[in-house]
C-alpha cells in the first residue's frame, strides 16, 4: 500500500499560505515592539525622576548637617571628601573678587559717563571723529581715480615728476591729472590737488586710528559690564547649581551601589525609604520590561524572519523544472505547513499579559529591602519564570532556598487572588505553553 | 588693450597727421637695432608698442629705450613708446598719440 504524498504544486500553495501567516505575525510583533519600547522608555524617564526626588530628599540642602545625614544614609563619602560646600564658597569668592575688580575698573565704574547715548565722553568723541572723517572722506572720494595712487607715487605735478614726454604713460598721467583737477573747481593745478589729497589722506588715517581706539575702549567697557552681569547671574545660581551637582553625584552613587546594601538603611528613614523603594522598583521595572520585550518579541521576530528566509529559498528551489516531480511524505509535509497562528497568538497574549502586569505595578511601598527581595516575583506575584533575566537568574542562583512570599498581608492577598483580573493574570502567567 | 588694436589705432592717428607709416620697420643705426611697430623713415616719426605678447622686452631693452630717448632729446627721431599696461583703453592711447604728435610738430626742424 503506497504512502500518501504531496506534489510541488501543493508545496508552493502551502508555502504561500505559510509566508502570509509569518508575515502577518512579524508585522504584529513589530507593532507590539514599537509600542512597548516607547512605554518602557517612559518607565526609564519616570525612574530617572524618582532618582532625582530621592537624591533631593537625601540631600535637601547644601549644609553640613544635610551632608552628614546623606553620608550616613548612603555611604557616599565623596560628599565629605570633595566638599561641595567648600567648592561653592571658592566659586562665590572668585566671582565676587572678579566683580570687585571690575567695579573698581574706571572703564566699568565710569561706564555711564563714558558710554551714555549721545552724551557719554567716548560716544561724543567717536561721533566727532566720524564727523571729521566724513569731511576728509568726501575729499578722498572727489579725488578718487584709478590712476591717482600712481600719480602720487611718481610725483605728478611736482618737480620730482620725471617721466619722459615720448612715453605714453606721460600722456596717460596728463589725462588722469586733468580729469581729477576738473572735479575740484577751486584748484588751478594738480600740485594743489595733490597737497589737498595727501593732507586729507593723512588726516583720515589719523582719525581712523582714533576711531579704532575709541571703539576699542567702548567695547572693553561693554565687555566688562557684560562679564559683571554674567558673574552676578552665576552668583545667584551658584548654590542651586552646587546642590544639583552634589545630588547628581549622589544619584550616580546610588545607581552604582547594590540596593541590597543600601536599602535597609534608606528604609529606616520614612520618606527617604518610600522614595528609594519607588526608584528601585522603577529601575527594576524598566530593566524587566526591556528584557521581556527582547526575549518574547525581539527573538520570536528574528526567528520568523529566519523562517521566512528559509521558506523563500525552498520556494525558489522547488520552482525549478527539475524539481517538478518531487513528492513530499504527507506526515512531514503536514507537520511543516501546519498553521502556527494559534501558537503565535498564545505566545503574544502571554507576553502582553506579563508586560501589562509589570507595567501597571505601582505597589513599591510593599518592598522590604533585604537580601531576599526580588522585584520580579513581587511584580508578577511569583507566578512567572524570569530566569531569562540575568538579575533574576543570579538571584535564584545565590538564594537556593528562596521562596516567594507576598509582601502584602493575607487579606490583601486573598482579595487579589479572588479578583477576576488577578485570576486571569495568574492563568496567563502560569500557562506552560 | 591688445597690441594689434593699439598699433592699428596708432597707425591711423599717425597717418591722419600726415606721416607715411611703415609697419615692422627695421631701424638699424647708431648702434640701435630694433624693429619698430610703425615708422615713417622720411619724417623719422613712429611708435613702438612694447608688449610681452610680442616678445618686445627682449629686444626693446631699457638700454635701447634710453638710446632712443637720447636721440629724441636731440631731435634726431621721434618714437612714441607705449608700455603694455599704460594704454588700458583706446581713449587714453588716442589722447597720448595726439598730444605726442602735437609736440613733435613743434620740435621737428
Amino acid at each position: 500500500m503506497s504512502e500518501k504524498t504531496y506534489g510541488v504544486k501543493q508545496f508552493l500553495e502551502a508555502a504561500k499560505k505559510q509566508e502570509a501567516e509569518l508575515r502577518q505575525e512579524y508585522s504584529r510583533l513589530a507593532e507590539l515592539d514599537a509600542q512597548d519600547r516607547a512605554r518602557t522608555r517612559k518607565v526609564w524617564e519616570e525612574a530617572a525622576r524618582a532618582l532625582e526626588e530621592l537624591a533631593a530628599a537625601l540631600l535637601p540642602a547644601l549644609t553640613p548637617e544635610a551632608i552628614t545625614r546623606a553620608v550616613q544614609l548612603t555611604g557616599h563619602q565623596a560628599l565629605v571628601q570633595e566638599s561641595p560646600i567648600a567648592r561653592l564658597q571658592a566659586e562665590v569668592r572668585a566671582l565676587e573678587q572678579r566683580n570687585a575688580e571690575i567695579e573698581a575698573d574706571p572703564r566699568y565704574r565710569d561706564r555711564v559717563l563714558l558710554r551714555a547715548p549721545r552724551v557719554g565722553t567716548l560716544v561724543r568723541a567717536l561721533a566727532e571723529v566720524l564727523e571729521q572723517r566724513t569731511v576728509y572722506q568726501r575729499t578722498l572720494e572727489t579725488c578718487a581715480h584709478p590712476r591717482l595712487a600712481h600719480l602720487v607715487e611718481v610725483g605728478y605735478g611736482t618737480d620730482a615728476y620725471a617721466v619722459a614726454w615720448w612715453r605714453a604713460s606721460y600722456y596717460a598721467d596728463w589725462k588722469a591729472g586733468d580729469e581729477i583737477l576738473e572735479r575740484l573747481k577751486d584748484k588751478k593745478a594738480f600740485a594743489e590737488v595733490r597737497l589737498e589729497y595727501l593732507g586729507a589722506r593723512r588726516a583720515d588715517e589719523e582719525y581712523a586710528e582714533r576711531q579704532r581706539r575709541l571703539e576699542g575702549e567702548i567695547d572693553a567697557s561693554e565687555c566688562l559690564e557684560a562679564e559683571r552681569d554674567e558673574n552676578l547671574r552665576a552668583l545667584a545660581s551658584a548654590p542651586a547649581r552646587a546642590l544639583a551637582k552634589a545630588r547628581q553625584a549622589l544619584g550616580e552613587h546610588l545607581r552604582q551601589t547594590p540596593i541590597a546594601a543600601l536599602g535597609p538603611r534608606l528604609e529606616a528613614d520614612g520618606e527617604v525609604g518610600l522614595l528609594a523603594k519607588r526608584w528601585s522598583g522603577l529601575e527594576a521595572k524598566g530593566a524587566y520590561l526591556e528584557q521581556l520585550s527582547t526575549e518574547q518579541v525581539g527573538k520570536p521576530a528574528q526567528e520568523i524572519s529566519e523562517a521566512l528566509r528559509k521558506l523563500q529559498a525552498d520556494v525558489v528551489r522547488m520552482s525549478r523544472p527539475k524539481k517538478a516531480g518531487t513528492r513530499f511524505p504527507a506526515e512531514k509535509f503536514e507537520r511543516r505547513f501546519q498553521s502556527r497562528a494559534p501558537r503565535f497568538a498564545k505566545q503574544r497574549e502571554r507576553y502582553v499579559r506579563t508586560y501589562e502586569t509589570i507595567y501597571v505595578y505601582e505597589d513599591y511601598h510593599h518592598c522590604h529591602f533585604g537580601s531576599d527581595w526580588l522585584w520580579w516575583d513581587h511584580m508578577t506575584h511569583g507566578r512567572a519564570s524570569g530566569d531569562f533575566i540575568p538579575e533574576v537568574r543570579e538571584f535564584h542562583g545565590t538564594h537556593p532556598d528562596y521562596q516567594y512570599q507576598p509582601a502584602f498581608d493575607d487579606g490583601d492577598a486573598a482579595a487579589a487572588v479572588a479578583s477576576a483580573d488577578a485570576g486571569e493574570i495568574a492563568g496567563a502567567l502560569t500557562d506552560p505553553s | 588693450m591688445r597690441e594689434r588694436d593699439g598699433c592699428a589705432l596708432l597707425k591711423q592717428r599717425f597717418e591722419a597727421a600726415g606721416y607715411a607709416i611703415e609697419e615692422a620697420y627695421r631701424l638699424d643705426e647708431d648702434g640701435i637695432r630694433v624693429e619698430l611697430d610703425g615708422f615713417d623713415p622720411e619724417a623719422r616719426v613712429g611708435y613702438e608698442y612694447v608688449t610681452l605678447e610680442a616678445g618686445d622686452p627682449w629686444e626693446v631693452t631699457p638700454a635701447v629705450v634710453d638710446r632712443l630717448g637720447e636721440r629724441m632729446e636731440r631731435g634726431e627721431l621721434f618714437v612714441l613708446v607705449v608700455d603694455e599696461g599704460e594704454a588700458a583703453d583706446a581713449e587714453t592711447l588716442a589722447f597720448a598719440a595726439d598730444r605726442f604728435l602735437e609736440r613733435v610738430r613743434r620740435l621737428r626742424p
